[in-house]
């Protein structure tokens, strides 16, 4: 039978009507999950190498006017799912830094389904499970590897950071248990994410 | 086969009880370039039969038992030689007989299974020959020779070689190969021929693992004797 993983989430939102929506919807989601709020990510910094979060939810704003420590945080959670919760426009490349995304006109079942949803991939994940588990950007990271492009090609057309991609990475050698291009390219091909036409193989 | 039980061994245990229990042990004595039949000889016998010392035979006879070794080595420069020569038979052990096996296998495989990740998975192998080969050939164009000068007491103080170049660029050969059985077992689909993966993946097992305990014979014990050496 399976296993109920207990999700942590970490949430770091400075609305306190927001947060409550957030917990009230995550409760109601019926999954095993445990919710602790920060105030910033200087405080979600100091207890998040002891106390590691499968999720965190933030307020875009910190990756925008916190960029150092925002790099920090994700250099340390590298295995965490970065999820923004966004109320309001953010450029493009700010959104890009967060695996997914929550919006605030989002209704109970679109939001529900996103959950259940990443809170399996997780639990797969702990179970050691593959394929399924990357993420829509994972796999997207995957495919531009696979098809030879480098870290800093990759990072200019997802138009994201170096170290981001470098994370993303790090977390598909995590969930597939492979690190080199040519093995990834493997991994890809017999996945079909991608035709051998197109990989680095050609 | 049984499971390896934690025994005391001493340099009076009698070695075959060891290898009729532990048959990973015939590789070791392989590497040590030593005769399989051991008669009733204790490991004392053995080593003096043979120059080796018995803390290092019992060092590495520990190391293939159980994985890794926790005792303070108390090795000396007597012991390079065996050493290093225990080293020069398992690359010749990786060059002319596991990774020939191997190939063979995936040729096989890839005959029964014309499908491109399985055609690719060759040539990553073909690859994965290639960088192993330099590794090879760093060590033996450049550390063996370097513990030769020390066995031969022809080291000179301006050696343009120190051991800590080695220990900088000693990098993880086994990695790819865990690859391969990772993308064997979870993702490559085969029609036919699934005896010959079994096999493969058999053969992968075993050079990953003697592949695993000849870097900790370079990083756990010869490393830190040269370094040692070269300190005093």
């Amino acid at each position: 039978m399976r296993k109920e993983v207990k999700i942590s989430i970490a949430i770091v939102e400075p609305s306190d009507i927001i947060f409550e929506g957030l917990q009230l919807f995550l409760n109601k989601t019926n999954k095993q999950i445990q919710v602790s709020r920060f105030e910033n990510i200087c405080t979600l910094l100091e207890i998040v190498e002891n106390e590691p979060f499968h999720i965190l939810i933030l307020n875009p704003y910190f990756a925008q006017a916190e960029k150092n420590q925002f790099h920090r945080l994700q250099q340390k959670c590298s295995n965490s799912h970065f999820v923004a919760i966004v109320y309001q426009y953010y450029p493009k490349e700010i959104i890009r830094l967060f695996d997914d995304k929550i919006s605030i006109t989002d209704d109970f079942a679109t939001f529900s389904s996103f959950i259940h949803k990443l809170v399996d991939s997780i639990a797969n994940i702990h179970e050691g499970s593959t394929a399924e588990s990357l993420s829509e950007r994972e796999k997207e990271v995957l495919i531009h590897i696979a098809s030879g492009l480098s870290n800093k090609e990759i990072a200019d057309k997802l138009c994201i950071s170096i170290h981001t991609v470098i994370s993303h990475r790090k977390k598909i050698t995590e969930k597939t248990g492979i690190k080199s291009r040519s093995g990834l390219t493997i991994y890809a091909i017999s996945n079909k994410l991608i035709s051998i036409e197109h990989s680095f193989y050609r | 086969m049984k499971k390896t039980i934690k025994q005391s061994i001493s340099p009076d245990t009698i070695l075959s009880d060891l290898i009729l229990d532990n048959p990973q042990l015939l590789l070791m004595m392989e590497h040590f370039g030593l005769n399989i039949v051991v008669h009733k000889d204790t490991i004392r016998q053995i080593c003096e039969q043979n120059q080796i010392s018995i803390q290092l035979f019992i060092l590495i006879l520990q190391l293939y038992l159980y994985g890794e070794v926790f005792e303070k080595q108390q090795l000396t420069k007597n012991d390079l030689l065996p050493l290093v020569n225990f080293l020069k038979n398992s690359h010749f052990y990786f060059r002319n007989e596991k990774f020939p096996e191997i190939e063979q296998h995936i040729n096989k495989i890839v005959l029964n299974n014309n499908t491109p990740p399985i055609k690719l998975l060759k040539q990553f192998y073909k690859e994965y020959l290639v960088e192993v080969e330099k590794h090879l050939t760093y060590e033996e164009k450049y550390v063996f020779p370097y513990i030769q000068r020390w066995i031969d007491n022809n080291k000179e103080s301006n050696d343009s070689f120190s051991i800590n170049q080695y220990k900088k660029r000693h990098t993880d050969i086994e990695y790819k190969i865990l690859e391969m059985k990772n993308l064997l077992i979870k993702h490559i689909e085969l029609e036919k021929d699934m005896v010959g993966r079994r096999k493969l993946l058999v053969s992968l097992s075993e050079v990953e693992h003697d592949l695993y305990l000849h870097s900790y014979v370079e990083d756990n014990i010869l490393i830190p004797l040269i370094i040692n050496l070269e300190n005093r």
